[in-house]
């Protein structure tokens, strides 16, 4: 890739990190109006972290609710580290495990499929992405997602998942190759 | 076609799907500004009411005791006394009692549904606080909620005096102690002095609990920073204990071991770990067994090694289901590899083991066993569905399976050449994996000698290659904007080979690499392909880099057929070649 291009990414991260963590100290001093900022940035990870682990989209629109209700009611404890993105999904994460937890005490969760979940209007270019994503494996999925959506480094995708950092980079590179291969696929379709 | 690009496509599917909800976001943070959670116990509550024990009779006593004491205190009482101390009792009942300076219950105050069903009827008021966490204890024995499957008790102190707190922490833990230590399962007594850390009343407030179980759960956390609160927080105290097991907590004092007997048993947890491995106990060395919690379910995490593998496990508390299975060569050189078969989990029940699954894929593939190396086999789920993941190497072809983990059906397979310019000769005599540093310690030696930390790099690539009978890891990173490649010895981690360069446009390079050229790269897919120019459609050529080698990268269609051709970006030779009817 471009070297001028990923200097721009990575500048724009460190700007959208500072610009979130400036959020959720309003939101600590109880401004509310950072709230609307705070979801704009964050929202399509969020909903696509949370759609990853609970396979449900109704579920992972609750999940995505409660979970910016947490944010707001604990911005105070967020201590800021520069890492404002990782402590979000932390916040998303518990609360889809406990979802995940009262839901399989209740057994009540159906798995969607990826077509299902990404339906929209739109439908063609999902498709493929659902096709897709239905090649991974659940953990190669999450990793692809935090990587690409919420732009989570392999190191912090480690960190965030408990699991070896050779193990993320090995899955990550098995799962992009799965990808290139079914990317024509779709596009064949 | 490259990684940016499945990269945004999948950005914006998900950004297409997200739902709006902005709006109802924004008006339920106003509504619950100001509002205090109430109280409420999140702890389950079923190992409540269990048998009486005989010698609950001593506790009992106690509350005799306490029934006549208010009597005679309250009458020689004057007016109320200020608050000195606050001492905190956690079983699954949660009681606060306020104490004066005289060491007298001002008042018992219940912190959950439970602990009001606990003091319904008892009147603590005016008694000596050690008479009264007796009676309290007693209480908990005589209902069931302290019992051979829940057997810990969590007490807290908190008040300004912090020697009076510290005294009265040691001297009621022991008295806990005492009492638990005549019945016969055990007991486990924790105790801890409360901060007024913002963070544990904030812990409490959120989740619903005391303010000493959010200690001890902001303790745990301390200690392992891998653990969530909310996991934690929906665990009952005797859960709690398990976790803090051999862990050092600082500020929190722990006498007694909580009972673990709800649980499969650690004796059974290895057998099963082992049993999923296929090694005999006496193989193992190193055994570690802890007690976790992983995605709110209680586990016994277990690492041993064996035949110069290191195992970890996780296996269900209650179930004894096997949740997690890794093994990788042990990384220590010291260690002396033990002469066993590799693992095999055959004995497995449900899943046909990895050697199965190995055995299904090289039938597939018509390799034999011997012929294979460099085989990877990964357990994983896929849409739910246990799989195995088998890659391996024979004959110059890289092959990457999927096998059913249950029916040891081939699921998916794929074949390819393996990576470079020529097929790689099958080393002569099979390296011993186990002697191979690793991974991590590849990098290590990369990062050192590059003098970079690795909080300082990205895009971290690491492969283990082969070649004519001897191994090195292929590490690849960048930083900042140069980007690193490492040859390192398998065995020793000596760094073989190193370059950096300054990352660009992969395009950039094609007149300093002297690559063959776009133009060549068609000219030789298309007669590998019998095909002209002008008959194909849908064309896409993509100059990558593979495990140092550039590659194009070429696809097109042709009569209902697609086509995906590799070819060596400096040779012209083509490494990949593939035709399927484009669907």
């Amino acid at each position: 890739m471009p070297e001028p291009c990923e200097s721009i990414c990575r500048q724009n991260a460190a700007n959208e990190a500072a610009e979130l963590e400036k959020c959720i100290k309003s939101l600590a001093e109880g401004d509310i109006d950072a709230m609307g900022p705070l979801y704009e940035m964050t929202k399509t990870s969020v909903y696509a972290y949370s759609l990853s682990l609970l396979k449900n989209s109704s579920e992972a629109e609750d999940a995505m609710h409660d979970c910016y209700i947490r944010i707001n009611s604990s911005a105070n404890r967020y201590k800021p580290d520069g890492k404002p993105m990782a402590w979000i999904m932390t916040v998303a994460k518990n609360i889809c495990l406990s979802r995940l937890r009262e839901l399989k005490k209740r057994a009540e969760l159906t798995e969607e499929d990826w077509h299902s979940m990404l339906r929209t209007d739109d439908i063609q270019s999902n498709l493929h992405v659902a096709e897709m994503l239905e090649m991974l494996s659940d953990t190669e999925r999450q990793i692809v997602l935090m990587h690409t959506i919420a732009g989570f480094k392999h190191r912090e995708i480690a960190e965030h998942m408990k699991l070896p950092l050779a193990t993320v980079i090995t899955k990550h590179t098995r799962a992009l190759k799965k990808l290139r291969k079914y990317y024509r696929e779709g596009e064949g379709a | 076609m490259n990684e940016h690009e499945i990269d945004s496509k999948i950005r914006d599917a998900f950004a297409s799907v997200t739902p709006d909800i902005k709006a109802s976001v924004l008006s339920d943070c106003k509504q619950k500004k100001g509002k205090v959670i109430a109280m409420s116990n999140t702890s389950n509550n079923e190992n409540k009411k269990r048998p009486v024990w005989g010698w609950i009779a001593a506790a009992a006593a106690a509350l005799l005791l306490i029934a006549a004491a208010p009597f005679a205190i309250r009458g020689a009482q004057g007016g109320a006394k200020a608050a000195a101390v606050s001492v905190m009792i956690d079983v699954n009942p949660s009681i606060e009692m306020t104490v004066d300076s005289d060491e007298r219950v001002i008042e018992a105050i219940p912190r959950n549904p439970d602990g009001a069903v606990l003091l319904d009827g008892m009147d603590l008021s005016g008694s000596k606080v050690n008479v009264a966490v007796d009676a309290v204890v007693g209480s908990l024995l005589r209902r069931g909620y302290l019992n051979e499957l829940a057997n810990s008790v969590l007490i807290s102190v908190e008040g300004a005096d912090s020697t009076l707190c510290e005294r009265l922490r040691g001297e009621l833990t022991l008295d806990v102690a005492d009492l638990l230590g005549n019945g016969d399962f055990g007991f486990a007594v924790m105790s801890q002095k409360l901060s007024d850390d913002p963070t544990v009343s904030g812990i409490a407030e959120d989740y619903g609990i005391t303010v000493g179980k959010a200690q001890l759960i902001a303790s745990l956390c301390a200690a392992d920073p891998a653990y969530d609160v909310s996991s934690l927080a929906a665990l009952s105290i005797n859960e709690l204990g398990l976790i803090s097991g051999r862990k050092t907590l600082e500020s929190v004092e722990t006498r007694g071991t909580s009972s673990d007997r709800a649980y499969i048993g650690r004796e059974a947890a290895l057998a099963k770990a082992f049993e999923h491995a296929g090694i005999s106990s006496a193989e193992a060395g190193n055994i570690e067994i802890e007690m976790d919690i992983e995605n709110g379910v209680m586990v016994y995490d277990i690492e041993f090694t064996a035949g110069g593998t290191e195992y970890d496990y996780e296996i269900d508390a209650v179930t004894g289901e096997v949740i997690k299975a890794e093994n990788e060569p042990a990384d220590t050189q010291a260690e002396t590899p033990k002469p066993t078969a590799a693992p095999d989990d055959s004995a497995s029940a449900q899943h046909i083991g990895r050697k199965a699954a190995l055995r299904a894929a090289l039938a597939h593939a018509g390799v034999s066993e011997s012929d294979a190396y460099d085989v990877d086999i990964e357990s994983d789920k896929e849409n739910g569905r246990s799989v195995y993941d088998v890659e391996f190497k024979a004959g110059g072809n890289e092959y990457d399976y999927v096998i059913d983990a249950v029916t040891g059906e081939v699921l998916r397979y794929e074949t390819e050449s393996a990576s470079g310019s020529a097929p790689t000769a099958k080393p002569s005599s099979k390296p011993n994996s186990s002697s191979y540093i690793g991974r991590d310690a590849a990098l290590d030696k990369a990062l050192a000698h590059a003098g970079l930390s690795l909080s300082a790099v990205s895009d971290i690539e690491i492969e283990l290659e082969k070649d004519d009978g001897s191994a090195y890891y292929d590490v690849e990173f960048r930083s900042g904007s140069k980007e690193y490649e490492y040859r390192i010895n398998a065995v020793s981690g000596k760094v073989i080979s190193n370059s950096s360069e300054h990352a660009g446009d992969h395009h950039d390079h094609s007149a300093s690499l002297s690559l063959i050229g776009e133009d060549r790269a068609w000219e030789i897919a298309l007669r590998k392909a019998g095909l002209s120019m002008n008959k194909i459609s849908g064309k896409d050529i993509e100059l990558d880099h593979e495990n140092g080698v550039y590659i194009y990268e070429l696809e097109f269609r042709c009569e209902g057929f697609e086509y995906e051709v590799k070819i060596n970006a400096a040779t012209g030779a083509v490494m990949r070649f593939e035709k399927e009817l484009d669907d």
